[in-house]
């Protein structure tokens, strides 16, 4: 893929729902700090492993779609039609007879919504028998019901993918959408990827080990991308370039990997034809400062040591949503990027899936494209 | 041989061709599925995932009937490729729905709806671990699906790859295909190359071939029908049948040339005089 860039974009995180919700805990965050999240209280019934996690405490999808054909709506697809909403309206993006086609969504995940594919299978079982069902809740259990939802909620009628790509989720997603432009498919992305709180998710991670420094959380992360000679129905600000992706597998994890990721560091910087010392921050999915699974390898790639933003701290384990919150939170901080201001995203899979992106803020929304 | 064969070469360890009604290639059509694969499981499958398990069956060189028992095999994995397979059942629900409501459908056609139950359920059926892709990309799909399975073998995701196609020809595929379809399955069993071993390879260097298949050559659409979403395999599976057990040598694949070559690099080659084995 050549580049493409981010004319809008918003995130639901346990910080609220839109980017000013987000600015302003980081404004209020200190460095390094680790939230537990908020209190989880009667959100559901059944026992959780913890009393808190990052979650949406109040989250209504009615309250910002009305009543209208959100019934049947899971969490994460709630999450996920209400981003896409906040992010095509920050775009500024004018959905007509003319975009919609050339509008396509592609959306990160690990596993769909958990809870509704294990309720329904659970249905199968204690029902007296299997037909009473409701079928009407079947579409919940396919893994890529939310981002088909978010294209029948708006007429989005171009390519519709969704990838379940764990860890790395968000950074196939970007690279999925970037070929997709490049190729000519379409000429827009709603990029994202969603992640939703509920006890299943929380004993998953709870009984993986995940949750011994940071609590689980959930979080949707929508960005509209586009060429950079995007008509202007797509939004006429660039907000940031996503400047390349690649990504890798190291099989087995281990040394494998961490060369793995040192090569997609260094990929990135080639394609992007950037140069190692323009990269002043880099997103990893780590949460402790000795954990350097992917720092060690960033740092050995750069050939020096750049500032490292752990996000998870701040906002729990969102799994596929994490590069989401990542890329959120770098077009959000008030942040001093230095000279080149070029930033990283990596991850990395306890498989040896690993994946780097790099990506340019522009600083005020960038120049306008009008 | 050097480091290079490894990346332009898969060995091919096993091909099917399940096309029925065509003369030479013929197999069970979907109805009759259970005389291939045994009885038990098939309720409520589809005539697309029907086909695909057979082809599946076929490749594995299994006897009629017979199942796959032992683990679980994590290093395999299932890249299918099949366009159409559940639009007949999407139209009925959707059908149901809208003239009865939502408690009209039946529970058992619900994995049917998703489009990669043809991917799950040879997984599911086989005892297939590994990674699991369902490619709906048009008359592209098995080339598309080729490339996966290189891939999945390149990197080490996968030590073996069923790539299969399979489509169906009902009506409402047809109609949405704009023109006639022939139902039929394919399939090919993919390895990473390795210098000792093998009957067959897909070479993905360019070479001089002795028979073609594709327009040019043996056109599989002109002489049998089209399959759409799983061409692209039974070009693969025919061109190994060719190389092989016809004796042909090297086969391309894709429109010939002007100046006689394949146009696609892909090129099934019998590997057995290679290795100067019998």
């Amino acid at each position: 893929m050549s580049g493409v860039v981010v004319t809008g974009w918003s995130a639901l995180t346990s910080a609220g729902v839109g980017v000013d919700a987000l600015a302003k805990k980081l404004a209020l965050a200190e460095a390094g700090q680790v939230e537990k999240g908020q209190e989880i209280g009667d959100l559901y019934e059944e026992p959780l492993p913890a009393a808190s996690g990052h979650v949406l405490t109040s989250f209504s999808p009615r309250e910002h779609l009305g009543r209208k054909g959100t019934s049947t709506y899971d969490r994460s697809t709630g999450l996920a039609v209400v981003c896409c909403q906040e992010a095509l309206r920050e775009a500024g993006v004018s959905l007509d007879d003319e975009a919609r086609p050339r509008i396509g969504v592609v959306l990160g995940t690990s596993l769909g919504s958990f809870k509704s594919t294990s309720d329904y299978t659970r249905e199968t079982l204690v029902q007296d028998k299997p037909y009473l069902v409701n079928p009407m809740l079947f579409p919940n259990t396919v893994m890529n019901c939310a981002a088909g939802q978010v294209a029948i909620r708006f007429g989005l009628r171009g390519v519709n993918a969704t990838i379940a790509g764990g860890t790395l989720g968000f950074l196939n997603v970007l690279r999925y959408a970037g070929n997709a432009i490049d190729r000519g498919h379409v000429d827009v992305v709603v990029a994202g990827a969603v992640e939703e709180f509920t006890p299943h998710r929380a004993w998953a991670t709870h009984l993986t080990g995940a949750t011994d420094v940071v609590a689980p959380g959930e979080a949707a992360g929508m960005f509209v991308l586009a060429k950079e000679n995007t008509p202007e129905w797509a939004g006429t600000r660039q907000r940031a370039g996503v400047l390349a992706v690649a990504t890798a597998y190291g099989p087995g994890g281990g040394d494998a990997a961490e060369t793995a990721l040192a090569g997609c560091v260094s990929r990135v910087l080639a394609k992007a034809g950037a140069d190692a010392a323009e990269v002043s921050t880099v997103y990893t999915g780590e949460v402790e400062d000795d954990d350097r699974r992917e720092y060690g390898p960033i740092v050995r790639a750069l050939g020096h040591s750049p500032e490292r933003v752990m996000v998870k701290r701040l906002f729990g384990e969102c799994d596929a949503a994490s590069g989401a919150v990542a890329l959120g939170v770098l077009l959000a901080e008030e942040r001093d990027s230095g000279p080149g201001g070029l930033s990283l995203l990596t991850a990395r899979g306890a498989d040896g899936a690993v994946g780097a992106a790099i990506v340019r803020r522009y600083a005020d929304g960038g120049p306008d494209r009008g | 041989m050097t480091g290079r064969e490894r990346e332009t070469r898969l060995l091919l360890t096993g091909w099917s061709l399940h096309l029925p009604g065509v003369e030479g290639f013929d197999g069970a059509p979907p109805e009759k599925a259970a005389a291939v694969l045994g009885r038990k499981g098939l309720l409520y499958k589809e005539p697309s995932t029907r086909l695909a398990l057979c082809a599946v069956h076929r490749a594995l060189g299994f006897e009629p009937g017979q199942r796959a028992t032992g683990p679980i095999e994590a290093g395999t994995a299932v890249v299918a490729c099949s366009n159409l397979g559940n639009v007949e059942t999407v139209a009925k629900v959707t059908r149901a729905v809208e003239a009865e409501g939502g408690r009209a459908v039946s529970v058992l056609d619900a994995p049917n709806v998703s489009p990669n139950v043809v991917a799950s359920t040879v997984a599911l059926w086989f005892g297939f671990g590994g990674p699991n892709l369902m490619l709906c990309s048009g008359s592209t799909a098995g080339l598309a699906g080729l490339r996966m399975a290189s891939l999945l073998l390149r990197s080490g995701r996968a030590t073996r790859v069923v790539l299969v196609g399979a489509e169906p020809e009902d009506e409402i595929a047809s109609i949405l295909h704009d023109g006639p379809l022939r139902a039929g399955s394919a399939c090919v069993i993919l390895e990473p190359w390795r210098e000792d071993s093998g009957h067959a390879v897909v070479d993905f260097e360019q070479g001089e071939a002795a028979r073609t298949v594709g327009p040019g050559g043996f056109d599989v659409k002109e002489q049998w029908g089209d399959f759409y979403g799983a061409h692209g395999v039974v070009e693969l599976a025919l061109a190994a049948h060719l190389a092989v057990v016809e004796g042909e040598g090297r086969v391309g694949i894709g429109p010939r040339r002007p100046d006689g070559g394949p146009a696609v690099s892909v090129a099934v080659t019998d590997h057995s005089d290679e290795m100067g084995s019998p």
